[in-house]
């Protein structure tokens, strides 16, 4: 008997809470995006739990998991895979690369090539990968956590907008709280992810996946949404709002957090607590900051729109 | 826009609103010129964003003080009136503030002072332009504070889409200009005539019509076409015509010199009344107002004038009775200088009867003259030998040969002989002398009158132009007494606007004259009296037709109350088209809403229910369990189509209260 969604999540939320401690805010992001089939942007300095948070997310629901250290030499089939000769047989035969698997984590996305930047977002786009005229089905469930160095800018290729554009989620974590870290310090003997046993399956997570497909939306709250992406594109101080593709991302992670609190409906709420993870790294600011500081200014922006849009009621 | 945009615009309003404010107070022309030319200076600097007093704090204020001093010293002096003194002072303090360095403060004090200054317009003067000025003013300033309070929020390197802001600021200047309207209908309040002092006709009112004590020929008559106003009278009984085609006479002149006409009355001591003639048989009374733009003194009456009397004049010092003075033959003239006057006048129509030996061996002298006119005399009456009979002979004789004319430029030596052989075109005063020295020619004793033809009726009363300026003759046939004779075409006796000016000119006259009986001229009954008629609509005026009083309710105004009327219905049913369209839910929310206000539960601006509900339950407030299901019971209703009925909101709003009284 599978318990209820919201049992479910609050059970994996508190179990990733272990190894990801003092971040329930992101824990609980992280798990929506998971849950509402999308790619998630890990963005921050290293050191912080990126690498931690994604592989306890692929064990706590024993998914396969791979990790890709990006770098300024990686290839496409560095990731995809490649055709390799057996010479006994005479044939080629087709490896795999690490992209085959259910959660793949791409550290330091930023640093490779475009080339190899847009091999992954193509899997990431269309859950298949094609090779040599040949069409390889992606694991399901499929999900890519990537992280970048936002102040690290030397050396990096930063991603187009129209890429930032796949990823659901966008997030950072941030540095932990005195009181956290010492505890941290005090507690920590091993390494807390070799001891970290699944409480769920790929199962569970499907089931989490359908029941949020079956979340409703109700009219005044997709108005809500157009409106809000409206005033994204009416902002004097952004040069271009959100995509279409945006406003979708947004419901759809919306209706992920629904489950949160066992709704089956998506409440004006839902959309404001998604707005900056969700829409964030879509913005294109007509001011010429970069980095932190527009991720920042783009955050502030967003929250301005929250209290100046009318909230059905 | 950006900020420095924004702050430009905003001053630009300010400095109109002043100027607005200055112009009215400048155009009653009572204002000093050195002030004024203070206050252009300021505006033109304060328009090219230079503040020159910004540092000089302590001089300016110096000067300011030393003004005062001088300008109250003059008004203590008696040189100066108070309120002119006032204003001027007004002025200067706005002329200041505008070349100061601009802060919100200084802002509000020039508005502040710009309105002292509509203010003391508003005693100074009350014509029409003022209403424009106020109106100018109105509009600037609530534009500049309109935009204040929109700075207010806004960031200061955010960009201001101005055309949302000047669409929602218009809107409320709108509403606010309708609301002062409203107020100044409807509030119980005195006349604004009661604060009248009026010391001058204004920049605007100069005299136009040009009766003066002689009446000289030559040069062209632009006069025809001015369209002011000089004169208003009330006719009783009423001859209920548009177009009143009648002489007014003003002056009569019986000595001619060969180029000019002058009077050779003597006045006779000034008195309260005059009567013209013995027999004192009234037949229309005249309640006759005379307005700045008419700028002489010789009473107006219609044809022929009979008695004068109840004359008031209004001056700096306020209206007085006025004493008139007789120059009998001549004219009946005003004792006192005033700018407006307004007096009672009895005529009866016919001949004037009068009979003076004086009088008529005077309207018989003749100047030497060319030889040709006696000749051309002759030639036009032939055999004829009835002296009535000539004098028409003579004046059909000049209105079929010659033309009426006003492009008469440049003076020549002989204007009468010139006229009569050379142009063979003139306007009214060529046709007039010349009717009356062919008539002198032929032995028929005649003068020429000045005053107006014509009298356009508008509302209930007959207004005459500068333009209707005219001249005349009358002519003394024995048994008959004086007779009108005129002959000046037909087409050049009234006034004769240009078409499109006319209709301006109406528009105008209808204008000012809605201003003066509405606004200037409205008092407590009117007031009274309006709101009667709003309540019950008069069947008196249709029954009287156009009567002498007033039409209580006129058709602008029914239909700006329907108009009215209309509105609030509209407004009304859309509010309740809204209440319609409201979710079911809301009224719980709302219910929920005022319940937690009632019950001081801490909540942050704009805070959503949803928040508030998850921070008290972070806090562990005691209200946050009942909260809980409150707002998870609202937003399923809301947006999860999962109804709440009555009987469950009571529920929940009572849980509410359980917990609450403990926290008290």
């Amino acid at each position: 008997m599978r318990p209820a969604p919201p049992d479910l999540l609050s059970k994996l939320a508190t179990h990733l809470g272990d190894v990801v401690q003092g971040k329930p805010a992101q824990v609980r992001l992280a798990l929506t995006c998971l849950v509402a089939r999308g790619h998630l942007l890990l963005e921050d300095v290293p050191g912080v739990g990126k690498t931690t948070l994604a592989e306890g997310l692929a064990r706590s629901f024993s998914l396969s998991f791979a990790r890709v250290q990006f770098t300024a030499d990686l290839l496409p089939s560095d990731i995809l895979g490649a055709q390799v000769f057996k010479q006994a047989q005479g044939t080629f035969e087709f490896r795999k690369g690490p992209i085959f698997h259910q959660v793949v984590l791409a550290d330091e996305l930023n640093r490779a090539p475009p080339r190899t930047q847009s091999a992954l977002l193509e899997a990431m786009a269309q859950g298949q990968v094609s090779l040599d005229g040949t069409t390889h089905d992606l694991p399901r469930p499929f999900s890519v956590i990537a992280t970048q160095n936002p102040l690290d800018l030397s050396g990096t290729y930063p991603l187009p907008d129209s890429q930032l554009d796949r990823f659901l989620l966008r997030l950072s974590l941030g540095h932990l709280d005195a009181a956290t870290e010492a505890q941290l310090l005090v507690a920590r003997r091993a390494d807390p992810l070799a001891s970290f046993a699944p409480v769920a399956d790929a199962a569970d997570l499907v089931f989490l996946q359908e029941a949020a497909d079956q979340v409703q939306v109700s009219k005044d709250v997709a108005d809500y949404a157009v409106r809000l992406a409206a005033a994204t594109r009416a902002h004097s101080d952004i040069e271009r709002g959100v995509s279409t593709r945006a406003v979708l991302s947004l419901m759809s992670a919306a209706r992920a957090v629904a489950l949160w609190e066992g709704r089956d409906f998506v409440t004006p709420g839902d959309l404001r607590s998604l707005l900056v993870p969700a829409l964030a790294h879509r913005l294109l600011l007509r001011s010429s900051s970069n980095g932190a500081f527009a991720r920042d200014e783009a955050g502030h922006l967003l929250e301005e729109l929250a209290r100046q849009v009318p909230a059905p009621r | 826009m950006n900020v420095v945009e924004r702050r430009r615009l905003r001053l630009r309003l300010r400095d109109l609103a002043a100027l607005s404010a200055f112009t009215a107070v400048g155009l009653s022309g009572s204002v000093p010129v050195w002030v004024s030319v203070l206050f252009v200076l300021a505006f033109a600097i304060s328009m090219f964003d230079r503040r020159p007093l910004a540092r000089q704090r302590a001089w300016a204020v110096v000067a300011l003080l030393a003004v005062a001093v001088v300008l109250f010293g003059l008004a203590f002096k008696g040189a100066l009136d108070l309120v002119v003194a006032a204003v001027s002072f007004a002025a200067l303090v706005t002329a200041h503030r505008l070349v100061s360095e601009p802060s919100a403060a200084t802002d509000q004090q020039a508005l502040l002072a710009s309105l002292l200054l509509i203010a003391g317009a508003a005693a100074l003067s009350g014509e029409i332009w003022f209403a424009a000025c106020l109106l100018a003013f109105g509009v600037f300033s609530c534009l500049h504070l309109g935009l204040s309070v929109v700075e207010g929020p806004v960031d200061r390197n955010e960009d201001l889409p101005m055309g949302p802001v000047f669409r929602q600021v218009s809107l409320g200047v709108g509403l606010a200009l309708a609301g002062g309207v409203a107020f100044f209908v409807l509030f119980p309040r005195l006349s604004w005539n009661l604060a009248s002092r009026r010391a001058t006709p204004g920049l605007l009112g100069q005299s136009a019509t040009g009766m003066s004590d002689r009446v000289r020929l030559g040069g062209g008559g632009d006069l025809k076409t001015r369209a002011r106003i000089v004169l208003r009278a009330r006719l009783q009984p009423d001859p209920k015509q548009d177009e009143l085609d009648r002489y007014w006479v003003g002056r009569r002149f019986d000595v001619f010199d060969g180029r000019e006409w002058h009077g050779s009355g003597v006045p006779v001591a000034a008195s309260d009344f005059v009567h013209l003639t013995a027999n004192d048989r009234r037949d229309t009374e005249q309640e006759i107002e005379v307005l700045p733009a008419y700028g002489a003194r010789t009473l107006v009456a219609l044809e022929h004038p009979v008695m004068f009397t109840r004359a008031r004049a209004t001056s700096a010092s306020g209206t007085t009775a006025t004493q008139l003075v007789h120059v009998p033959g001549e004219e009946v003239r005003f004792a006192a200088e005033a700018i407006s006057y307004t007096y009672v006048a009895y005529s009866r129509p016919g001949t004037w009867m009068r009979d003076d030996e004086g009088e008529r061996t005077r309207a018989l002298a003749l100047p030497t003259i060319d030889p040709r006119v006696a000749a051309l005399a002759k030639t036009i009456v032939g055999t004829e030998t009835d002296p009535l009979r000539r004098a028409h002979l003579v004046e059909r004789w000049l209105k079929t040969s010659l033309s009426y004319s006003l492009e008469l430029e440049g003076e020549v030596a002989d204007p009468l002989t010139e006229f009569l052989f050379v142009r063979k075109s003139g306007h009214c005063e060529h046709f007039a002398t010349a009717l009356a020295v062919l008539l002198r020619t032929l032995d028929v004793p005649a003068r020429i009158t000045v005053g107006f033809f014509g009298g356009k009726r508008v509302d209930d009363r007959y207004l005459i132009r500068a333009g209707d300026a005219h001249a005349w003759v009358e002519a003394w046939v024995d048994d008959r007494g004086w007779v009108t004779l005129d002959a000046t075409p037909e087409s050049g006796r009234g006034s004769q606007p240009v078409a499109l000016l006319a209709m301006l000119a109406d528009l105008g006259d209808r204008i000012e004259e809605a201003w003066r009986s509405r606004v200037v001229d409205y008092s407590f009954i009117d007031q009274v009296q309006f709101v009667r008629n709003l309540v019950r609509p008069p069947e008196r005026a249709e029954r009287e037709g156009t009567s002498t009083t007033r039409a209580p309710v006129s058709v602008p105004w029914r239909g700006l109350a329907s108009a009215g009327v209309g509105l609030v219905a509209y407004l009304v049913v859309r509010r309740f088209q809204r209440r319609e369209r409201l979710h079911p839910a809301a009224t719980f929310l709302a219910r929920l809403e005022g319940q937690l206000a009632q019950l001081q539960v801490p909540r942050r601006e704009g805070e959503p229910l949803e928040e508030l509900t998850r921070r008290l339950t972070g806090e562990r407030h005691p209200l946050a369990p009942p909260l809980e299901q409150a707002t998870r019971r609202y937003l399923e209703a809301r947006f999860g189509a999962r109804p709440l009925p009555e009987a469950e909101q009571r529920r929940l709003l009572e849980a509410l209260r359980a917990p609450a009284q403990l926290v008290r």
